[in-house]
């Protein structure tokens, strides 16, 4: 009974705190509308590319242009929630560095909540509107036979690898309690999240190993898509697929957490 | 902006090109294999030095200028800029130049020299690397230029975000970030061609790599980047000239 209080107490001050967020954003301006049009053309860009490499090759490992398609798709999904409601990860470092975090640990919620809710980025939809716009082209020209268990298996690849990408993203920002240098690292993450859209498998072992147990940029997607369209055998790395994501959540939480409580302000 | 420390911020970034070079081998080795020996004209090497190269010269030219002048803009900082003697563009100009001084030495002739050494034969030096400096040069205040334009857009957006966005994936695709300008095909083909997009990156890294290149050839694209600079230079004076004044008609 008591953890389905806290939930839904949370619930409703994130409802009450992004209504704030909104009201201010959702003036529909100009600005708000490039933004939109700016995820369209990003998105379309990542199909360009892929038509034309597949202009000279018929498959990447063993994918082809089909399935390249679903797995882009499932990237975009897969990054809309931490897209969306983690947005405020690019101005941490700011805070910190100029003491303004402080007030964040003067409140009586959970201070990674309370942080995360103060702003959020609605051009997130535009981008899990086109992932499944691809995937469901992608699902239309492969045989995937549609079952009960496929939808199961799907939700639940799925919701992991969006717990894992916000993990990524929280653990990044992190660094910002550690270093001043938080923002180019948070860039460095999102230079490499760039190649969750090609199969883990074009890199030598050695990357493998370290996109998989490291920087796991292969789980994010390559992994869950490869288990889905029955393309790995492997079920160690078909059950991480699974669970991975909760797990790095949870770790990501408690990394973030304890860096926020050590925070003392600038002090000089 | 200016707390950040700069010599890590270097390293950093020096380190997040590297890794992007390896991902670029890899993904284009796995290309190649099935494509055979020749793609639109390019080996593997040649690819993948065009594509790391465009990378090293996306890193080069790194120095947030649009952000900086939305942010003078956004804060009012702007107005003490413009009190100043030296003319606004120029002076953010010469700034930035600066920063794509350190950028080249510490990033971006180090990351050269590992190229050179991984792939002797394919990164040309010698005559036509003098030309490639100056088609650099052209390809840096173009892209600046670039920047300004969507830093001024703060005049009459919130935030320029979407714009920087936009900018960097059209520049990357049409310029030859992504894929080289070679393996466009057909009509799109030609009009890559006679796009601005093309000095930023392609055009520079021509004289690095191109084996067949003549002077006369060569003298072309750096009349055409010069060209594009110039369109755009007069386009962001006059466009900041009716932004300023539009900032003291409404007081101030």
């Amino acid at each position: 009974m008591r953890i389905i209080k806290g939930v839904n107490y949370y619930l409703r001050i994130y409802r009450i705190l992004i209504g704030q967020v909104l009201k201010t954003k959702m003036q529909f301006s100009t600005d708000f509308l490039i933004s939109i049009f700016a995820v369209l053309v990003n998105s379309c860009v990542g199909i360009v590319t892929f038509i034309l490499i597949f202009h000279n090759t018929s498959s990447i490992k063993g994918w082809g242009f089909n399935e390249l398609i679903f797995m882009y798709g499932y990237s975009l999904i897969a990054s809309s929630p931490a897209n969306i409601m983690l947005d405020n990860v690019y101005r941490l470092n700011g805070y910190v560095q100029n003491g303004e975090f402080i007030k964040f640990l003067f409140r009586p919620v959970d201070v990674l909540f309370y942080y995360f809710a103060e702003t959020i980025d609605i051009r997130g939809v535009v981008q899990l509107i086109a992932g499944c716009i691809f995937i469901g082209y992608a699902y239309g020209k492969l045989d995937i036979h549609f079952s009960f268990f496929n939808c199961v298996l799907f939700l639940v690849l799925m919701i992991n690898s969006m717990l894992l990408w916000g993990a990524i993203m929280i653990i990044s920002s992190a660094t910002a309690f550690i270093t001043v240098y938080g923002l180019s690292f948070l860039s460095f993450i999102t230079k490499i999240t760039e190649y969750t859209k090609y199969p883990t498998s074009i890199f030598n072992k050695f990357f493998q190993f370290i996109f998989l147990f490291i920087l796991p940029i292969g789980l994010l997607a390559y992994y869950p898509c490869s288990f889905f369209l029955g393309k790995n055998d492997s079920v160690l790395i078909n059950v991480i697929s699974c669970f991975s994501g909760i797990i790095a959540f949870f770790i990501s939480y408690k990394v973030w957490s304890s860096g926020a409580r050590r925070y003392t302000g600038t002090g000089s | 902006m200016e707390t950040i420390n700069y010599k890590e911020h270097l390293t950093i970034t020096f380190v997040s090109n590297i890794v992007y070079i390896i991902l670029i081998y890899f993904l284009w080795k796995e290309i190649y294999i099935n494509a055979g020996g020749l793609i639109n004209g390019l080996t593997f090497k040649d690819t993948f030095l065009y594509l790391s190269m465009a990378s090293c010269i996306n890193t080069l030219y790194l120095t947030w200028a649009d952000a900086h002048i939305a942010e003078s803009i956004l804060n009012g900082n702007i107005i003490l800029r413009l009190l100043r003697p030296m003319d606004f563009i120029m002076n953010i100009f010469f700034e930035k130049l600066g920063t794509v001084g350190s950028n080249g030495i510490v990033i971006f002739i180090p990351t050269l020299v590992i190229l050179a050494v991984v792939l002797r034969k394919n990164l040309l030096v010698g005559p036509m690397t003098v030309l490639f400096v100056v088609s650099l040069f052209l390809g840096f205040v173009l892209n600046f230029l670039f920047e300004f334009l969507i830093g001024i857009a703060a005049f009459k957006l919130e935030s320029i975000w979407g714009l920087t966005a936009l900018k960097n994936s059209v520049l990357m695709l049409f310029a030859g970030g992504v894929v080289p300008i070679d393996f466009f095909s057909g009509k799109l083909r030609t009009i890559v061609t006679y796009l601005p997009f093309r000095c930023v990156f392609d055009i520079p890294i021509q004289f690095a790599v191109n084996r067949n290149l003549d002077l006369y050839t060569g003298l072309n694209l750096l009349g055409m980047q010069i060209v594009w600079t110039l369109i755009f230079a007069i386009i962001c004076e006059i466009l900041f000239k009716i932004s300023v004044r539009k900032i003291t008609v409404n007081g101030g």
